[in-house]
């Protein structure tokens, strides 16, 4: 054992992101392996960053609409 | 985007399960902490990139470029735009139209593009073998063959 994964959010401003702020809040505790890039919202995504993602060494990509 | 996403991830031979998308709405940061746990532990079983695939890390490198090419040639992008176009006329979301649609008009543009993005490589580095190239590439001869043959009339013409 000893892998710890690397993981890169892309998390909408309105929905996960905001989710995401209220765990916090209410003291949630989630793993602290993801990266969280913010985007306006989920209808930004491109296949383009998730290959990005993969390239530079990304072990999973969660997108979180 | 994600059917997409996954097809071009089959094609370069990373595990799609690396992939997840998913919805929790603001109100909802329980179900949130859910899902990046689950995914957090599923990736973690899957061990690091490359490792649950068996690719080397100069491999997987190699073939990841070709997608990022791929995914910024504006042709391909061109397609992709007007496939969502196609969809949203129809006005069937279900992922198994969606699905259907991928497969046929987008699944041969991604393999075609991102095989031959990597013959050109690899033959750019020197003669190659067929079978060297079916090797690298996963690609299988039939499929070799078409992309050896058009490049060659390309550069007739």
């Amino acid at each position: 054992m000893g892998f710890e994964p690397r993981i890169l959010s892309f998390l909408c401003n309105w929905c996960c992101y905001a989710a995401a702020d209220s765990a916090g809040v209410a003291r949630f505790s989630y793993p602290p392996n993801n990266r969280v890039i913010r985007i306006m919202c989920t209808g930004r995504m491109d296949p383009r960053f998730v290959v990005e993602a993969f390239y530079v060494g990304s072990d999973g990509v969660f997108v979180g609409g | 985007m994600a059917e997409t996403v996954r097809r071009i991830l089959d094609t370069v031979g990373v595990k799609r399960d690396r992939f997840y998308i998913d919805w929790a709405s603001a109100a909802e940061g329980p179900r949130f902490v859910q899902l990046l746990t689950d995914f957090t532990e599923r990736i973690r079983n899957l061990g690091p990139l490359g490792e649950a695939e068996g690719l080397s890390r100069e491999r997987l490198q190699f073939r990841l470029e070709a997608a990022r090419k791929l995914c910024s040639n504006m042709q391909f992008r061109a397609q992709y735009g007007n496939l969502a176009r196609e969809i949203k006329k129809l006005g069937d979301y279900s992922p198994e139209n969606i699905a259907q649609l991928v497969e046929k008009k987008l699944v041969p543009q991604i393999r075609k593009r991102i095989l031959e993005t990597e013959v050109r490589e690899l033959l750019s580095r020197g003669p190659q073998s067929v079978d060297a190239l079916a090797e690298a590439t996963g690609a299988s001869p039939e499929e070799l063959a078409g992309i050896l043959e058009a490049m060659e009339k390309g550069k007739k013409s």
